[in-house]
């Protein structure tokens, strides 16, 4: 074994006939070009499998935001064989789950089934992936699902601030906008649209296959082999991405009946791809990430007690993602909430982290990481972020190296370097007359 | 409906299959190997109960407490939560903050929960640290600092949770008050979170009573699931447990709710983006006969894609946007069966009542087909094998059922469950699923008008 991991020791465990430690999954490339990763993991007569498609909302035609959605949406909602009702009533007879979700960069099919029933699982999601419909009636339907859906979200002052930050922060670019599409250009999709968006994205080159559950290698590929025999590679179009802006910093405040303040404060963050991704990691876990023990916690919450909930975070994506600080507190101080915690983060990078914290969020980090690959659903769902981010299967291997090796200068340096207070945007959703605070002259979310 | 508080917020926490506990259906063929249980009980009166599972070198550690919102009386609602919450703030031997500290640097994620029945804290990590885990647990459950500067800052962060979760958030507000008017002599009818008065009111010293009450090893279940041999583990637990005093066996809830014997109305109008219409009927628990068709009752209502309410309320008739089914039958006491809808933007809610009336009479006046009932079986046990997956969902089964006092309850479920029929399940319709046993709650959205009661709201309170 060349590591302590307790994962390797797992699987080490369970190969008896081998002496070294095996890799989390085998990778295979289709003959269509789909990357196909297995992790064989017996114990559980089930199987979780997850297809990521390189796709989402980024990729919907200007006009048409809303159709990466809608597509996905529909999938599930008529095929050749199988009506959206039939469809679910087969799925529930067999006791299996076929979901299929849509975000900005990607899309995401999850299958879970028992091991017994995979062959007529992997029938219906073959229908799914390779002969939707998209039937008219089913698109009114999730059409009004989808609006009603969003009218139902209005009503939380947390996702009324976090929807009005990410507009602000990324005006013309794909992350601040809402899968969902708008109002104006949801209404006018139709069923071309989506059967469009179908037929150029949803391409076994643009797909990672992810499996993970009580099945052997052979059997899963060539069962995948048999069951996506039909599904056949095309160009991809590239989608343009704009530049990276950094708006000047605001303060929006939307007046809500509400009993706590929802405040998100934040700027840019990093891409995914920043060689500074690791100490960023450790560096805002220190920070906010860390829940209790971490800087924000212990002093907004169990110092002063104005939250019962606080965090910071770095999304970091395909592009730079946002850094969001999220708390709710009572209307009458959200002020002081606000500047305590921006007391905080100007402290943190004036003075950097001290050792024990530094040790402390590299050893949890470090340590945390097998415990995330036990069950199929975590190692199903970290297999296709591995890939999409080109890290490597051998990725929790190196792992322990990678934060180990960060030290308390490097951690330093990205507070200094990623933290930008004077460019801070700050949300504030409250009753404002409680709060002490008066109307900003930003349009309220939805506008 | 059962309440869960968390000392940190759910997407931080592990708490991602609790609410399917009850439809645990073991599978035949792994029933054997997958309920390597042993079960044990200290001098002190700790129950011990062992899950031996080799599938990787982790532990799940929970510790029940039979202490719940159930055990409180009004004046001092909320204080098993608040409780919860002050377990964290430090012994003698560990200072505020170091068992968070401890756990976290193992990369161990740990959280605990109240409800109505039980507080249940628990730890997951590599299994090289079960002694930690055991010396921090028994630490606290015999150590715990209570200090008034403490306790008032957890009561400043325990209201600031009840706006978050009820205050702000227009569905549990309604909940709230349905379960509040549902039940007139009972227990259940307060929030585990409490009423804010009470939070504001508690003092340290009935915290520091109710801790010697509730918090002793007679009144707690240990359970510990995972790489760990039952050998190897109960001299560990008596050398940090075996030393505590055994305290007074804790009162018994003695409370029962009288049969409702006509409809009560609730209607809440407040901020809020959508109608909301909940329907919660009194049931019996576990105890009964009648809980299994209960349980899959639930299921065929709307539980999955293809069940009734789903495919006639949402689909066909784009009347709601979601229907739900709740129903507990491991509570310790009989609870309520709640059916409950979110008006689709632009639908009337008292067609989508009409509607849901349909659907129930339509499920006592005709028994289910075959294939819907072997389907609702099909959904219940492949749910429960799923839930095999995660070693603290497995423990968190075991928890529950010792709790109820017998852990081999769980191996009795799919019995259960497959021995249902659909003239059961009609049985259960007509017999619960009645006018007089229904407490009707509706949430309307400020600046909607209420409707109107025939008579002044006979039998209900009206909230405003």
């Amino acid at each position: 074994m060349k590591s302590h991991l307790a994962l390797s020791f797992a699987l080490a465990l369970l190969f008896t006939s081998q002496a070294v430690a095996a890799p989390l999954a085998t990778r295979t490339v289709l003959d269509n070009g789909a990357i196909l990763l297995v992790a064989e993991r017996p114990g559980v007569p089930m199987i979780v499998m997850n297809i990521l498609l390189k796709s989402g909302a980024a990729a919907d035609p200007a006009g048409k935001e809303g159709v990466a959605n809608l597509t996905a949406e529909l999938l599930t909602r008529g095929t050749k064989k199988h009506s959206a009702q039939a469809l679910a009533e087969e799925l529930d007879f067999l006791g299996a789950s076929l979901g299929v979700d849509a975000d900005i960069e990607t899309t995401t099919i999850t299958l879970t089934t028992l091991t017994k029933n995979l062959a007529p699982a992997l029938n219906l999601l073959a229908e799914v992936l390779f002969t939707p419909t998209f039937p008219t009636v089913e698109l009114e339907k999730k059409r009004k699902e989808i609006e009603g859906g969003l009218k139902s979200r209005e009503e939380e002052p947390g996702w009324i601030a976090q929807r009005t930050f990410l507009e602000k922060l990324y005006p013309k670019h794909p992350y601040g906008r809402l899968v969902e599409g708008r109002p104006a250009t949801l209404a006018k999709l139709t069923r071309a649209d989506a059967a469009k968006f179908h037929q150029i994205y949803y391409r076994p080159n643009n797909a990672i296959i992810a499996v993970a559950g009580e099945i052997s290698k052979e059997q899963m590929t060539s069962q995948l082999r048999t069951h996506l025999a039909g599904w056949q590679p095309a160009d991809i179009p590239s989608i343009v991405w704009p530049e990276e802006y950094q708006p000047p910093e605001e303060r929006i405040t939307v007046n809500k009946k509400v009993a706590q303040a929802n405040v998100v404060l934040g700027h840019l963050g990093i891409a995914r791809s920043n060689p500074d991704y690791y100490a960023v990691q450790v560096m805002n876990y220190i920070l906010g990430g860390g829940g209790f023990g971490s800087r924000l916690m212990d002093k907004i919450r169990e110092e002063l007690a104005l939250v019962y909930h606080i965090s910071s975070s770095f999304s970091a994506r395909k592009h730079a993602g946002p850094f969001m600080v999220v708390l709710q507190t009572k209307n009458a101080s959200a002020t002081q909430a606000i500047e305590e915690s921006m007391q905080v983060i100007r402290h943190y990078s004036e003075e950097g982290p001290n050792e024990k914290e530094l040790a402390a969020a590299k050893s949890y980090l470090i340590n945390s990481f097998p415990l995330r690959l036990v069950s199929n659903r975590d190692v199903a769902a970290l297999l296709p972020v591995i890939e999409f981010y080109e890290l490597g299967l051998d990725y929790p291997d190196r792992y322990p190296t990678l934060i180990g090796q960060i030290t308390r200068e490097q951690v330093h340096a990205a507070a200094k370097t990623y933290f930008h207070p004077d460019r801070e945007l700050q949300v504030i959703v409250a009753d404002l007359a409680q709060a002490g605070l008066t109307q900003s002259g930003s349009a309220p979310v939805g506008q | 409906m059962r309440q869960y508080r968390h000392r940190i917020p759910l997407k931080t926490g592990f708490f991602f299959l609790g609410y399917l506990l009850l439809l645990a259906v073991p599978s035949p063929r792994a029933e054997e190997k997958n309920w390597q249980v042993t079960q044990e009980t200290l001098a002190n009166g700790l129950t011990i109960i062992m899950l031996e599972d080799r599938r990787a070198p982790v532990i799940s550690l929970q510790i029940w407490y039979k202490v719940g919102s159930r055990n409180e009386r009004l004046g001092i609602t909320g204080i098993s939560h608040l409780l919860e919450h002050l377990m964290f703030r430090g012994t003698p031997t560990h200072g505020q903050g170091e068992f968070s500290r401890l756990v976290q640097e193992k990369g161990g994620s740990h959280n605990a929960f109240t409800a109505e029945d039980h507080t249940v804290y628990f730890e997951n990590t590599a299994s090289a640290h079960l002694d930690l885990l055991l010396e921090l647990e028994a630490d606290r459950m015999a150590n715990l600092t209570l200090d008034e500067t403490g306790f008032a800052a957890e009561k400043k962060i325990v209201m600031e949770e009840r706006r978050m979760r009820t205050a702000d958030e227009p569905a549990a507000d309604l909940y709230e008050q349905v379960g509040a008017a549902a039940y007139t002599a009972h227990p259940y009818e307060w929030p585990v979170v409490g009423w804010m008065h009470d939070l504001e009111t508690i003092t340290l010293s009935d915290v520091k009573d109710y801790r010697q009450i509730f918090y002793a090893p007679n009144n707690a279940i240990l359970v510990i699931a995972g790489d760990v041999s039952p050998e190897a583990l109960l001299p560990k637990i008596k050398a940090t447990f075996g030393a505590i005093p055994s305290g007074q066996p804790p009162p018994k809830v003695t409370a029962v709710e009288p049969e409702q014997r006509g409809e009560r109305q609730v209607t809440l109008k407040r901020p809020a983006s959508l109608p909301i219409y909940v329907a919660a009927y009194h049931v019996p628990n576990f105890a009964s006969d009648d809980s299994f068709p209960l349980a899959l009752l639930s299921v065929i209502l709307a539980g999955g894609r293809s069940s009734r309410l789903q495919t006639s309320l949402v689909e066909n008739k784009a009347l709601v946007l979601a229907a739900d089914a709740d129903y507990d039958r491991t509570s310790q006491d009989p609870s309520l069966f709640i059916l409950s809808m979110r008006i689709a933007p632009g639908r009337q809610w008292q067609e989508a009542e009409t509607a849901l009336r349909q659907e129930i009479q339509k499920v006592k006046t005709q028994p289910v087909t075959a294939k819907e009932l072997e389907r609702a079986k099909n959904l219940v046990e492949s749910t429960f094998t799923y839930g095999q997956d995660s070693l603290f969902y497995r423990a968190m089964q075991l928890g529950q059922y010792a709790t109820l006092g017998d852990w081999t309850l769980i191996q009795k479920v799919i019995p259960g469950i497959r021995a249902v029929s659909a003239e059961d399940i009609q049985r259960v319709a007509k017999t619960y699923l009645r006018e007089e046993n229904r407490t009707a709650g509706l949430l309307i959205p400020e600046g909607t008008p209420v409707r109107e009661a025939p008579d002044g709201g006979l039998g209900g309170k009206n909230i405003h």
